[in-house]
């Protein structure tokens, strides 16, 4: 049988693909490595716990009255009333190695008070960032749901998005003359791009800060895995397709159009469309035919940086939260407040930065009672792990790293956690590279910086698809990463796929005229 | 608001329009070298975790009266060159072709990681696998195997650097493999084993684990033996006066053994106030079979078409799909792990297990290797 399209890889911008197209009528086939929808949205269970793989928080949804993007997302895919959200009561809990501690409430007015007990003197800096924010928030939504951009209407209605969005994160809080320590506050959460403000679009920075400050910030009752599974059972409920341990190991063309794709075992799957959830890195260099692969392949590869390598260390606990001192959702911990130093130290094999969570703190009843599920996650932004870990050494070394920061978890915060510790698990890059067959085990996509930052990405997508018939979603996409992006970019990619579609129906037309 | 960067006004726009040049200037810039295929952690990840690979018996050694040591190596007319690394007390699955049926059984590596790999293989009555394995396997036949697999290994940052080791029978097979790691140094633990067995014939590795004690003062080795009384062994069975004679300090416990043997050590350490954290087990099926032999109807849809077979009621779905030659993913094999998470379509079944994820349980995901039907049902296996 052939199908209308073909998705590999059933991630977040997978399944939204799949989804949006097997809507529109389409027979889609999803085929996925492992055994699970939703890539690295999942969960998996040790003892008596269920971890969350990947999701700390989800933003964009907010209320029904006072909605984000992601809410509608959710209505498109008709699974709003599907999946259970719970909002968060606190956006940060920042901790530095010298004691400094900073608590965050959501909602703009409250946010900036706050800062200003914090930073006297900030109060109409921050005034105008949200404000900028806001603005920012606007012109990209316009920009992102507007088929075609018109420069000049983007100029008038919101020019300081054009501007902003030129420059970095620095550049912007620099001008808008925010106190240096204000700054480094805010940006204490550069973990969640995983590129430092020197370098990350103020666009990318603002829009999140000002989507979860004002839309509050979100998490499955069930996991992630709960999106991942109601997603899939809509797209099934419209008579889509899928096979899970199904590996692409190749593409099929004929007469120099894709046709198809082979997984692993042997099987052939047929469909003249493609959308991959995987990055161009491995599309272009392992599935594509060797001698198929073009300098304009090899340069929009080769030009780009790999973003953040992941490091998580999934930890129950044999005592409940409050016991143990747990308070916040939410943990920023960094030894230095000056988040250049953060950064470089993720260069390092031991890093001192990290960003843990308290489920419990979110959803009290996610584990047994007296227990805590607690997730320490940071990152690499360097080879360096993939350089030191060898097959001799990969367990040990895990344990160290691991080690390294259950000490720097409990020093930063004077809390002490390791007695309790009844269920562990370590992801390293590698385990990322395993689960989500991505370069290096990325998990944030190509680095978001300077050329490579999402304007110029959007810009460009068109002169960028190098293969008839494939478009690319996911982190390694457009959008950047993250659970709303991904999800978003997928829904793009089977807009353009539908686009091509019509457009040959269109030319079919025109030859039986 | 009016935000300015540059200088001039006129520049802020220009440097938004020149965001989209800029990026193709560097692209054009950029080495039109092929684009790199293999990254160093997704090599390492493929090499510690290959998805399958063949082996070949390359010797049997006859351990007791009902125990066979079978030692593989890397199937190298299959395109394997070499095993994959292991953490001591993780298992594989061998892929056991028989008759019309298709059989996956998991083995625990019964030695720290070296060039070849050893599993041990109890002879058990009726038991269709174990009885090929003991009269049919020989020396040169080689197999499909998965893995390394399983978490009944020692974590340093979770357990207590002092080991007691509770097994029962065949229970001693991952094991033998820990305190081989322990005295290699490559795990830093103390580990004292209480092996229970029937007679000393029984006890499999005795000479194995009397060598280890010989030479390393970190592991201690009592030997239980329920139907003989023999001078320097304990007689009996593994109780809580026993376990609190040998045991020193605070200690994890590293459980293994028959279903019987668990159900005991569980309630053993639950009347010593054991913390779960100190409590170890390897995978095993935590429920009792139900005793209904009905037979049902189960229909089954997968990527290869439909399927008809039957099961009945005190039979596990896997179970029934291995004897039709139906080939499903398949790892622990006791509800644990979740590899063959299979969707219910239809009809009722008996889940007692406790390790399907929240949201799966919503959407009726079943685990089949630990489900039994209450009616004719239909599902859909994941590949
Ligand atoms: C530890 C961690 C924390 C995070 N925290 C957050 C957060 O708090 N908020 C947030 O918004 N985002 C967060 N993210 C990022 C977010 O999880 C990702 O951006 C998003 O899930 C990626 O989705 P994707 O569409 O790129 O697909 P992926 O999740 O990358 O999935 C890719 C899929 O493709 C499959 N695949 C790969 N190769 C093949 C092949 N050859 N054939 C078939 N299938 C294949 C894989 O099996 C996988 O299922 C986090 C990520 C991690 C890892």
């Amino acid at each position: 049988m052939k199908y209308d399209a073909i998705v590999i890889g059933a991630g977040n911008g997978g399944l939204m693909a799949a989804l949006t197209l097997q809507k529109e009528g389409k027979e889609v086939l999803i085929l996925d490595s492992s055994n699970m929808p939703g890539g690295f949205a999942s969960s998996f269970i040790r003892g008596r716990f269920e971890f969350e793989t990947s999701l700390q928080v989800l933003l964009d949804y907010g209320t029904e009255e006072n909605h984000g993007p992601f809410y509608e997302l959710l209505k498109r895919a008709e699974i709003l009333d599907e999946v259970k959200l719970k909002a968060l009561s606190e956006s940060y809990y920042v901790k530095t190695g010298d004691n400094q501690e900073y608590i965050f409430p959501f909602g703009q007015d409250d946010f900036i008070l706050k800062m200003e007990e914090y930073v006297p003197q900030s109060k109409e800096s921050m005034k105008q960032f949200f404000e900028l924010s806001k603005e920012v928030t606007e012109g990209f939504r316009y920009m992102n749901e507007s088929k075609k951009v018109d420069v000049d209407e983007l100029k008038e209605k919101y020019p300081n998005f054009m501007i902003a969005s030129s420059y970095s994160v620095k550049r912007v809080l620099e001008s808008i003359k925010m106190p240096e320590k204000a700054q480094e506050i805010l940006m204490t959460q550069w973990g969640t791009f995983g590129s430092p403000s020197e370098n990350l679009s103020f666009v990318s920075f603002a829009t999140m800060i000002y989507s979860y400050i004002t839309y509050g910030g979100y998490i499955p009752v069930m996991r992630s895995h709960e999106i991942s599974l109601a997603l899939l059972e809509k797209f099934e409920s419209y008579g889509g397709s899928i096979r899970f341990l199904s590996r692409v190991t190749k593409l099929i063309f004929e007469n120099d159009k894709i046709c198809g794709v082979r997984v692993n075992g042997g099987s052939t799957y047929y469909a003249d469309h493609i959308i991959s959830n995987i990055s161009p890195s491995i599309f272009y260099s392992t599935l594509l035919p060797k001698e198929m692969q073009t300098d304009r392949m090899r340069e929009i590869c080769n030009a780009r940086t790999l973003g953040a390598r992941g490091f998580s260390i999934f930890l129950g606990l044999n005592r409940s939260a409050n016991d143990l001192g747990l308070n916040h959702y939410r943990y920023f911990l960094t030894n230095d407040l000056d988040h250049k130093k953060a950064y470089q130290s993720c260069q390092e094999l031991y890093p001192n930065y990290c960003v843990a969570t308290v489920l419990n703190q979110a959803l009290p009843n996610c584990s047994s009672s007296d227990t805590t599920i607690l997730t320490i996650t940071s990152l690499y932004t360097s080879d360096i792990f993939s350089e030191e870990a060898t097959e001799e050494n990969y367990y040990d070394l895990k344990n160290k790293i691991a080690n390294h920061f259950i000490d720097f978890f409990e020093k930063t915060t004077n809390l002490s956690i390791r007695e309790a510790i009844e269920e562990i698990e370590i992801a390293s890059p590698a385990t990322f590279a395993r689960y989500g067959g991505h370069p290096d085990g990325c998990i944030y996509g190509y680095m978001p910086k300077g050329y490579d930052n999402v304007i110029p990405r959007m810009m460009n997508e068109v002169n960028e698809n190098c293969l008839m018939h494939v478009h690319f979603c996911g982190g390694f996409a457009s959008r950047l990463s993250g659970y709303f992006n991904t999800y978003f970019s997928g829904e793009l990619a089977a807009l353009k796929t539908l686009q091509d579609m019509k457009r040959e129906e269109g030319d079919e037309d025109e030859i039986t005229d | 608001m009016k935000l300015q960067i540059s200088k001039k006004e006129q520049q802020d726009f220009e440097t938004f329009y020149a965001l989209s040049k800029d990026r193709e200037i560097c692209f054009h810039q950029a080495n039109k070298k092929p684009i790199i295929s293999n990254y160093r952690s997704n090599d390492l990840a493929r090499n510690l975790h290959p998805g399958y690979f063949w082996v070949r018996i390359k010797d049997i050694k006859l351990e007791t009266n009902d125990t066979k040591t079978f030692i593989l190596e890397a199937d190298r007319d299959h395109g394997t060159n070499r095993l994959p690394r292991f953490q001591a007390g993780q298992y594989i699955t061998l892929q056991i072709p028989l008759g019309k049926g298709m059989y996956i059984r998991p083995y625990s590596l019964s030695s720290s990681f070296k060039e070849h790999y050893q599993i041990t293989i109890k002879r058990v009555l009726h038991g269709k696998i174990s009885t090929y394995f003991w009269n049919t396997v020989r020396i040169g036949d080689t197999f499909l195997a998965r893995g390394p697999y399983g978490n009944f290994v020692y974590q340093p940052i979770r357990d207590s650097e002092h080991i007691v080791a509770l097994v029962g029978g065949s229970g001693i097979i991952p094991i033998k493999a820990i305190a081989e790691d322990i005295v290699n140094n490559k795990i830093a633990a103390k580990m004292t084993i209480l092996y229970g067995a029937k007679t000393k014939d029984d006890l499999i590795f005795r000479t194995e684990l009397n060598e280890y004690v010989k030479t390393c003062s970190n592991i201690k080795v009592v030997y239980v033996l329920s139907e003989e009384k023999k001078d320097g062994y304990e007689h009996g069975f593994i109780t809580r006066d026993l376990i609190l004679k040998y045991q020193e300090t605070s200690h994890s416990y590293f459980v293994c053994g028959t279903i019987p043997f668990y159900q005991s050590m569980n309630k053993i350490l639950k009347s010593m106030d054991v913390p779960n954290k100190y409590i170890r087990h390897d995978s095993y099926m935590e429920h009792d079979i139900p005793e209904f032999e009905e037979k049902f109807d189960i229909l089954i849809l997968s990527s290869t078409g439909e399927q008809k077979i039957s099961c009945k009621g005190n039979q596990t779905l896997m179970d029934a799909m291995e004897h039709e030659g139906v080939i499903i993913p398949k790892k622990c094999g006791v509800g644990v792990c979740g590899y063959c998470r299979s969707k219910l379509i239809r009809g009722e079944v008996l889940t007692n297990y406790d390790y399907v994820r929240k949201a799966d349980k919503k959407h009726h995901y079943i685990h089949p290797c630990s489900t039994y039907p209450l009616t004719n049902l239909i599902i859909q296996l994941p590949n």
